[in-house]
């Protein structure tokens, strides 16, 4: 064992051991903002396994797209819905989280019995890409996967445009209910305001800029 | 490195998550034993991805 060997299980030792402690504190922990920023930790300890494996674009995507968007979602989710209710802690739980927590480590036990079981020989090689993997992925999507990777972007496009249309509809629930001919066919909305503020008109709140 | 390492950590990441979507009372916390689960199968994938040499992806 050379020193790039040593140096590789020492980092996998500790980014498991990082992944692991997180990812139990995720589940066990009764406090779900803790949870909320171990899972963050969990995120951050698999993008750094992706180096081991060196795979640094799905590193670098890991992080800015799990850590950066989705748990920043979740963290967000947390605190808006954030109620503090205590359950009623049911009777004899303890049966129901010791019976599932037997089952996962019997399913972990299969699983770790057939992955040391089933020989990898064939597959075993370890042989690294020539080139780097970000310019392989780069000619492949402009390439082969040219019609998938614009079909993407055109359904990230609207669902942008529907995020606007649905973030521009200002709902005026007072006049809803003092007006009774109402149309049915549309939603109810804030009449567009001019762009230029006329003199005459400061009935609406948000047009007195004197 | 081994593969067997990567396969046995994702296996164990994958029964957390199960343990956690299972006994979790709560929806976020479901949403994050998801997370969870995502994660270890794409640990899964990118182990495979290490280790095999064939040139076309």
């Amino acid at each position: 064992m050379n020193l790039a060997e040593g140096v590789q299980i020492v980092s996998f030792g500790l980014l498991s051991l990082m992944v692991l402690g997180a990812a139990l504190g995720v589940v066990l922990l009764q406090n779900i903002v803790y949870s909320a920023f171990l899972l963050g930790g969990v995120l951050i300890s698999i993008a750094g396994l992706y180096l081991l494996l060196n795979a640094d674009f799905v590193a670098a995507a890991q992080v800015l797209i799990y850590v950066g968007a989705v748990n920043i979602l979740i963290l967000f989710a947390v605190m808006l819905v954030n109620k503090q209710e205590d359950f009623a802690s049911l009777p004899r739980s303890w049966v129901r989280q010791g019976a599932t927590a037997l089952v996962c480590t019997g399913l972990f036990a299969l699983l770790s019995t057939m992955i040391l079981q089933t020989s990898w020989l064939g597959l075993n090689s370890g042989a690294a890409p020539e080139t780097s993997t970000t310019i392989l992925i780069g000619e492949h999507l402009f390439s082969d996967f040219l019609l998938p990777f614009e079909l993407a972007s055109v359904l990230l496009l609207m669902a942008l445009i529907g995020a606007v249309v649905l973030a521009r509809r200002e709902f005026l629930p007072e006049e809803i209910v003092s007006s009774e001919r109402q149309p049915v066919l549309t939603l109810p909305e804030r009449p567009r305001q001019p762009m230029v503020v006329s003199s005459g008109t400061s009935s609406t709140p948000g047009s007195t800029s004197e | 490195m081994q593969l067997q390492y990567f396969l046995i950590l994702a296996a164990a990441l994958f029964s957390i998550g199960i343990y956690g979507l299972v006994t979790s009372r709560n929806v976020v916390r479901v949403l994050m034993s998801i997370e969870l689960l995502l994660n270890a199968v794409n640990l899964n994938f990118l182990a495979f991805f290490r280790i095999s040499r064939s040139t076309r992806y």
